[in-house]
């Protein structure tokens, strides 16, 4: 995983965990709580003008990706020209480019199993963690923990070397593996578990369900909305990964998106192309996020910081 | 399964009796099992990479495998290395544009979000937007803008302030320009941060203050501020660890150039891991980026904890 | 996520392991049958047709064709950029996973030669009388061919007669000529000629044709030192960075990259572009407005000398023994007569074997012809590449006026050293 990757969710644990603070079950809103500063709406314009401005910063490199990647190939184009007409040239053809299409899938292998298995083993580990007594557990949180600390180059050349060894490199499997040890996410849904109420285990005891049953029956549905968010995160990371897909996935088979991206930003590609390229590969974040932007935003201020 | 009086007591003590021992037994065996996939997980694909990084640095590794081992060598050759030294400048340099800056930004974006009464939820979509990109589409948008013939020039031009060599220039100019390609990316998600920090400040704080005549900027600076410092201290090392690790913009933008004047730390491992497959070497500078890296995760550690104590 | 996406996101990952599976079960090579060559055998190739369409189009027929002539064997030829090449190689190297076949330079295979990188190839030709000598000789190390000659390259300067005409100037041959039109085309904002000092460009099509021709070598001829630090390397650069002073360069050469598109060539900026390749006399042309352009002999000073290597297709060590056989049929396909032939004219580039003719006709095609004499397929040292990278950020800094040439060439050479050393 990226650097990003790794710190995004240091987050939540290095708050020494506090978190997150909502009851469990009830689904983690932003605080929709209002507070009138300065009365009436008298004093709205600046911020909104001042809003304005920033977000003509944030969204308008966007919105170059989109009107280049529309623009017919030859002609004139931004900064000197508005393209005459728009079309979807670019994003067709981008398809016969190298091995588009190959790539788009890997990110999407990448991205979606890395998702199931760090959130299912994660909150497997966490759920025992949280609930059960067993020798070493606290060894294994704090283990577990400590590895937070360790960025993800620092190890990069032995876990590549290690990959290379069992025949992983250019294989999805070995750009998959290794980034399964997610330990922002063991420890995050460790603290929801743990603040799940007790009754509804004694419950589940005194019915004589299996700890299997109980896991899939009771912890999962009750801890959906902390799995919601970190699959968010996850995909992110992992959609938007660099180094390790880069060092690992050479050839095609197992090259992402990111890195084909990166490859194309040369010689004989057209600028066109290139930025069609960036738009497709933007646009399942942004899918994601118009989805679940509830969640994005929830995740970050109710469990960010401790109050 | 179950012994009544056990279940109503987790920490009961009633030990010796054998129902209760064989529960305990299977409870052990089942959260065993729970985390065993975990443990297998993190014991290959983190401790043994730690451990093989460390043994690695004290080797010379070769593309095919020979390995032959140098003791410290590595380290004394990093020390001695310009090259280190350089790109620990050029991060440094990059670190120290780069977070005022991001904290600027989204702090100043986290007030403002935080002042609107309507509308807020657009605007903080339309904020976070670019925290959604990847670090290469990012990358990508920026060198096309920061082109000598991109927009930004053609609009500079259009003043009379003619071309600017964003990407090729001077080293802090081509620094300037990488900070805030990944300030850009990045602000998103400390300005949510910073705006949970607000909006959890005490509202009748500030109402004492308006009513005592205290002006906008003067209510920020003794009261917000001093309220948010904790926040702020914590994005600080985030941010910081962050701009240590600065690697995807400049590869995809300046590939460490001009002249190695973006020359950073991991690009500086990259270089020799991949590049001159000097692993050993390679593992040597990963050590030392822990370390930094260590350092302010103590430092932060430290301050949370110290906070708790009050 | 509701409970269904988790289900259709566990349904797709399940499906994407299986598939996964059923990839990496597929490299299990069927025994060969009668005679019959077989196995599976993966070719990176790289852009040596500009075009990127026509490249696709031209190694999936070459695909098809060599799979028809051998139903047994699976070939694979994938398509690579050429930024980052030896990065990327290296690494599959490192892993042993990755290309039976690839296509590399002279020093590139010098430099995986020392790290058991690549095998000898001897076997797959069979008759080297029908090529160069010097493409052979270019991948021969003690004794032992390293690569195949699929085409041979040719870097030569490349006019806009225009610029000249205009100017009154007759068009330059040697470095004092270069330095007597610089000034005279500077008043004008046009640069004599471009150099690509990007990081990205091999110095093979930089700095090294410049040090040729100023007499100089990267190596000592036993290898065990560099030279590029000599008097003839520091006159060398000395002339890149007297041009670059007097506006005899474009502005931006340190990091100048070779795109043509938004280049100062391409806004009539430039007299010459210095290492051009065959392939891109048609892009250079149409640049301009698509004509006044002609191919002329690369620059005399001590010598005349340019850059121009042999396109080596080379056995990585990556190749198993079960698909030794197909790797040689295909590496036979590559050098047949009739596949070089369509090869070089799809390139634009030279045969490699004496009896294929020029790619095209007219008096470009002569100079290029021409140049070939003064080619030098790079100086092959195992430490040639990572020399390269040592090297070419200190050339950037010497053009941006950071480090005076002597100073530039003397830490560069110093680094070098300690990356020889430790060879």
């Amino acid at each position: 995983m990226t650097s990003t990757a790794s710190l995004a969710l240091d987050v939540p644990v290095t708050g020494d965990g506090t978190l997150p603070t909502g009851t469990p079950g009830s689904s983690v809103r932003p605080p929709r709580r209002r507070r009138s500063r300065g009365g009436a709406d008298g004093g709205q314009t600046w911020p909104i003008v001042a809003l304005v401005v920033i977000s003509l910063f944030t969204v308008a490199p966007l919105i170059a990706v989109i009107v280049l990647a529309l623009s017919p190939e030859d002609a004139p184009t931004i900064p000197y020209a508005l393209p005459s007409e728009l079309t979807f040239d670019n994003l067709v053809r981008i398809f016969n480019v190298g091995e588009f299409p190959l790539w788009f899938w890997n990110s999407l292998v990448y991205s979606v199993v890395s998702v199931v298995l760090v959130l299912l083993t994660a909150s497997m580990a966490a759920y025992a963690l949280a609930r059960k007594r067993f020798p070493g557990r606290n060894l294994v949180l704090w283990s577990i923990v400590a590895t937070l600390m360790v960025p993800m180059q620092a190890t990069l050349i032995p876990t590549f070397i290690m990959i290379a060894g069992w025949g992983g490199v250019n294989t999805l499997w070995g750009l998959i593996l290794p980034t399964l040890a997610n330990a922002q996410a063991v420890f995050l849904i460790r603290q929801f578990v743990r603040d799940l109420p007790d009754e509804l285990f004694d419950a589940a005891r005194i019915d004589g369900a299996g700890e299997w049953r109980t896991f899939v029956a009771i912890v999962l549905p009750l801890i959906r909305p902390v799995l919601a968010t970190l699959a968010i995160f996850v995909f992110l990371w992992h959609w938007n990964d660099l180094l390790w897909p880069l060092v690992i996935g050479q050839s095609d088979e197992a090259r992402t998106l990111t890195v084909g991206l990166a490859s194309l930003n040369t010689e004989t590609v057209s600028n066109s192309s290139i930025m069609a390229a960036a738009l497709i590969s933007f646009i399942p974040c942004l899918v994601i996020f118009i989805v679940l932007q509830r969640h994005i935003v929830a995740s970050i201020t109710s469990s960010g910081v401790k109050g | 399964m179950s012994v009544p009086t056990a279940a109503a007591s987790p920490t009961g003590r009633a030990a010796g009796r054998p129902g209760r021992t064989a529960s305990r037994r299977r409870e052990a065996i089942a959260g065993l099992l729970f985390v065993l996939p975990t443990i297998v997980i993190f014991v290959v694909f983190k401790f043994i990479p730690i451990g093989g990084a460390g043994a690695m640095s004290l080797t010379q590794y070769r593309l095919n495998g020979d390995v032959t081992f140098l003791g410290a060598e590595n380290y004394t050759r990093l020390f001695a290395d310009p090259h280190f030294w350089q790109s620990l400048g050029v991060t440094l340099g990059y670190v120290c544009i780069f977070v005022p800056l991001i904290i600027v930004v989204s702090l100043v974006g986290a007030l403002l979000l935080n002042r609107l009464v309507r509308a807020s939820g657009v605007f903080r979509a339309l904020l976070f937007v670019p925290y959604l990109s990847s670090f290469v589409l990012a990358g990508i948008i920026w060198k096309w803008i920061f082109a000598a013939d991109g927009p930004l020039n053609a609009a500079l031009d259009g003043v009379g302030l003619g071309p600017v060599p964003f990407l090729t220039g001077e080293a802090w100019l081509v620094l300037a320009s990488l900070a805030m390609v990944a300030a850009w990316k990045g602000f998103g998600y400390s300005m949510l941060i910073f705006l949970a920090g607000l909006k959890a400040q005490p509202a009748e704080v500030h109402e004492a203050a308006r009513i005592d005549g205290a002006g906008n900027w003067k209510s920020f600076w003794h009261i917000t501020l001093p309220l948010l410092k904790p926040v702020v201290f914590f994005v600080l090392v985030i941010e910081t660890i962050v701009g240590f690790q600065v690697f995807d913009t400049i590869y995809v933008m300046t590939g460490g150039g001009p002249a190695r004047a973006s020359y950073s730390l991991i690009y500086f491992l990259f270089d020799q891991g991949f590049r001159f497959f000097d692993f050993g070497y390679a593992a040597a500078i990963g050590i030392v980026l822990f370390a930094i890296v260590l350092i302010l995760s103590l430092i932060q550690r430290r301050f949370f904890e110290g906070k708790d104590e009050q | 996520m509701t409970r269904r996406h988790l289900r259709l996101a566990a349904v797709a990952a399940a499906g994407a392991l299986a598939l996964t599976a059923c990839a990496s079960n597929g490299a299990s090579t069927a025994p060969a049958e009668d005679g019959e060559v077989s196995g599976e055998v993966t070719m990176w190739m790289y852009p040596v047709i500009k075009d990127e369409a026509a490249s696709k189009e031209f190694w999936a027929g070459a695909e098809a064709d060599f799979e028809e002539e051998h139903p047994g064997v699976d070939l694979t030829i994938e398509l690579q950029p050429f930024a980052k090449r030896d990065e990327q190689i290296s690494a599959a190297l490192a892993a042993n996973s990755g290309p039976d076949l690839a296509l590399v330079t002279p020093d590139m295979a010098a430099t995986y030669l020392n790290v058991g990188g690549v095998q000898p190839v001897g076997e797959a030709i069979d008759d080297p009388d029908v090529f160069y000598p010097s493409t052979i000789e270019a991948g021969t190390f003690d004794g032992e061919v390293y690569g195949v000659p699929i085409f041979q390259n040719i870097a030569t300067n490349v006019v806009n007669t225009k610029v000249f005409a205009d100017a009154g100037l007759e068009i330059p041959d040697t470095w004092d000529d270069v330095l007597e039109a610089a000034p005279v085309l500077a008043e004008q904002g046009i640069a004599v000629m471009d150099y690509a000092g990007t990081t990205e460009q091999t110095l093979n099509l930089s700095f090294y044709p410049f040090l040729w021709q100023a007499g100089g070598s990267v190596f000592t001829d036993d290898g065990t030192d560099v030279a590029f630090d000599s008097k003839e390397g520091v006159a060398a650069l000395e002339f890149l960075v007297d041009l670059q002073e007097m506006g005899g360069l474009p502005a931006d050469s340190a990091t100048a990259s070779i795109t043509i598109e938004g280049s100062p060539w391409a806004a009539g900026k430039v007299g010459i572009h210095t290492n051009g390749l065959p392939a891109e006399l048609a892009p250079l042309r149409a640049a301009v407005g698509g004509e006044g352009v002609e191919a002329a002999l690369p620059f005399e000073d001590e010598i005349r000398a340019t850059f121009g290597n042999p396109g080596l297709m080379a056995l990585t060590s990556i190749n198993k023994q079960q698909n030794r056989e197909a790797a040689y049929a295909v590496l036979e396909f590559l050098s047949s007569k009739e596949f070089q032939t369509e090869l070089s004219v799809a390139s634009g580039n030279f045969s490699s074997r004496t009896d294929v003719p020029a790619p095209g006709e007219g008096a470009d095609y002569e100079t290029l012809e021409a140049a070939l004499e003064y080619a030098i397929p790079g100086e092959p040292n195992p430490a040639a590449r990572q020399v390269m990278a040592a090297l070419a950020p200190y050339i950037q800094s010497a053009l941006r006026g950071e480090l005076s040439p002597e100073e530039a060439l003397d830490q560069a050479a110093d680094e070098a050293r300690g990356i020889l050393d430790r060879n």
